[in-house]
């Protein structure tokens, strides 16, 4: 994949929420959700971006989106700026940018039958003629497999499953070129979650669709992505295609990670890494390497420097000082 | 494609229920609610019918056209009177004119006090609120911090001092009693604006391109109104009784205005020699008031959200 130009490229974006305190809201402290990652993502390619609770995955997708507006950073979608865009400019590059979001149950407005819920986004850029949209809606929903009698209906009148699935008609209806999936099935029952991935997957066949595909399940993200980003405490530690992440973890966080999958096999033995304590707290990160203090093979290099996120071999990308070491 | 499709979509839409049919539905299931909507329904019919059900005209002193008395208690054929008295169920005011036409013409005039007032005070609370709570910032504490210098006044006495300012009379009294009651309107709109704000639906429509009007209009404000809803309810209840208030102290509608609180006033002296000329507007008062707000509590159970899956 290199060589190509990417369709969203992600450049050094951090992200600090103030903490304010006091009377007079005196800004104390900042939360570092995002600190300083970068990363691309190729043209019809899925992008799955891991990592646990509170570790500023959610916080990048809506940065990319720019639901929020980051402390510094850039990101780059079809080479236009997408923070320096304003008015009608923004709203054209959201054409070609939607969500879908975690929670079934608040990501739709109750007062809104679901078909005008579809057309939200064509009415909004004015596609077409009322009874244009009114067929691309009805098309949508055929495609996420709801019927057209389904347009009248209220989102309550739904279940959860239904109306993750509406939710995707709702950003599909633009028929952008990348969609953000912010945990799209950690909501769902595990039966309607593999339904749920397979239609996004087969959506993005038919519609030529680029995902970043946000999880903290790795099985999930196993099944749907073409390459994966590791997070951690608001950075990226680990970058690399599914297989090479999967069978090849560099850094010592993915491995964990890794070992905690669950394998349907109660015979079967294997090594666990249990990590101690919890995560740090993003107010006051820890020095140098962010994962230093739980990390099992940590030295003191780590906690005094940084790691930058190098490439030891072609396409996958670590930010520890001693992966080659930890690679056996 | 539609062709095929739209024969089908009307039928089966038919059973597509909306929340507002089953914040009625569950209205409807509460005793009390439907108490205060059918005294509520009495009163909105006498209020439009008041000339044809009323025996005489409100203004018309009686004097040298029947043989009556000042404060003259009731007379009713059925209970008693001799038929040759004129029938005045409600009795005879201090200035001769019939009682019960006067109370039928004063529910006319509550009710436009009620609905006016609270609207006014709605739609500018609505605004004021909406902005504060979607702007944030610098804009939300100037209107706030000015919502709460009103609210730091007893309400009354602040209508006091508003219709003292602008003159005595019924207009003035409602500006008064509306500027009043804007503060609570604002503090609510604000409350639910903020928790509207951060849903995932309005994130969706930012995504979706809509301006930030357009969030505000169309997704944010039709989520943040229920709340409202009750306490207009509870509010044209408030109003009434405060604009009944300043009448009674003179303050608002002038005689030989038929309202119901300067017709209190008027008579208060008389209590122990004409009890009629002041229970009967008070009772007017109280079941009018009584209504909203119950009306207002069934509002209330009926669009918790907390209730939304018992008793559908």
């Amino acid at each position: 994949m290199n060589g190509v130009a990417p369709l969203l490229q992600v450049h050094n974006l951090k992200k600090y929420f103030p903490v304010q305190s006091g009377i007079i809201r005196r800004t104390v402290a900042y939360v570092q959700a995002v600190d300083e990652i970068s990363f691309e993502v190729y043209q019809g390619e899925t992008l799955g971006l891991v990592g646990e609770s509170g570790c500023g995955k959610t916080t990048t997708g809506r940065l990319v989106l720019r639901l929020l507006e980051p402390t510094a950073g850039t990101v780059f979608f079809e080479g236009q700026n997408v923070f320096a865009l304003k008015g009608e400019a923004l709203k054209s590059i959201r054409r070609n940018m939607q969500m879908i979001f975690q929670d079934p149950y608040s990501s739709l407005d109750p007062r809104l039958p679901i078909g005008e819920a579809v057309m939200e986004g064509l009415n909004i850029h004015r596609i077409g003629t009322p009874q244009e949209r009114f067929e691309i809606m009805l098309d949508t929903l055929a495609k996420v497999g709801l019927e057209p009698y389904h347009a009248r209906r209220y989102p309550h009148e739904f279940s959860g499953g239904q109306r993750q699935r509406i939710g995707i008609a709702r950003a599909l209806a633009l028929r952008p070129k990348f969609i953000v999936c912010d945990e799209p099935v950690s909501a769902l029952d595990v039966s309607i979650q593999s339904q749920v991935l397979n239609l996004l997957k087969d959506l993005q066949q038919e519609f030529g669709l680029t995902y970043l595909f946000i999880a903290h399940n790795l099985s999930v993200v196993e099944h749907i992505s073409d390459r994966v980003a590791v997070m951690y405490l608001g950075k990226i530690v680990e970058v690399a295609s599914r297989e090479e992440l999967f069978h090849h973890p560099l850094h010592p966080y993915t491995k964990a990670l890794l070992s905690a999958i669950p394998i349907p096999n109660p015979r079967l033995k294997r090594e666990r890494i249990l990590l101690k304590g919890d995560v740090p707290s993003p107010i006051r990160p820890p020095s140098g390497c962010r994962f230093h203090p739980r990390c099992p093979w940590a030295r003191a290099r780590c906690s005094e420097e940084e790691p930058l996120l190098r490439e030891p071999a072609t396409g996958h990308r670590v930010a520890c000082h001693f992966a080659e070491e930890l690679a056996h | 494609m539609p062709t095929e499709v739209k024969p089908q979509t009307e039928e089966l839409s038919l059973r597509s229920v909306s929340l507002w049919q089953i914040t009625w539905r569950r209205l409807f299931k509460r005793k009390s609610a439907l108490v205060g909507f059918a005294m509520l329904g009495v009163l909105v019919f006498v209020a439009i019918f008041a000339p044809w059900i009323a025996p005489y005209d409100p203004y018309q002193v009686l004097i040298g056209v029947e043989d009556v008395q000042r404060r003259e208690p009731p007379c009713i054929h059925v209970l008693g009177c001799p038929t040759d008295r004129p029938q005045h169920i409600m009795g005879i005011d201090g200035n001769v004119r019939d009682q019960f036409s006067r109370i039928l013409y004063g529910a006319r005039l509550s009710l436009i006090i009620g609905f006016s007032t609270v609207t006014f005070a709605i739609i500018l609370g609505t605004i004021l609120g909406a902005i504060a709570g979607f702007f944030g910032g610098w804009v939300d504490n100037i209107i706030m911090r000015l919502m709460d210098v009103l609210l730091a006044f007893p309400a009354l006495l602040l209508a006091i001092t508003i219709v003292t300012v602008l003159g005595p009379g019924l207009i003035n009294a409602l500006i008064a009693i509306a500027i009043v009651s804007i503060p609570a309107y604002a503090r609510i709109v604000r409350a639910s604006v903020l928790s509207v704000r951060e849903q995932d639906f309005v994130a969706a429509s930012r995504v979706l391109g809509g301006n930030p009007f357009y969030l505000l209009f169309r997704r944010i404000l039709p989520n943040a109104l229920t709340p409202l809803i009750v306490q207009g309810t509870l509010g044209i209840a408030t109003a009434i009784l405060d604009a009944a208030a300043l009448s009674f102290l003179g303050l608002g509608a002038q005689p030989p205005t038929p309202e119901w609180g300067s017709m209190l006033g008027a008579e208060r002296n008389q209590v122990f020699t004409a009890p009629h000329l002041v229970f009967y507007p008070g009772l007017a008062i109280m079941l009018t008031v009584l209504a909203f707000n119950l009306i207002g509590d069934g509002l209330r159970d009926a669009l918790d959200p907390r209730l939304a899956h018992v008793s559908k």
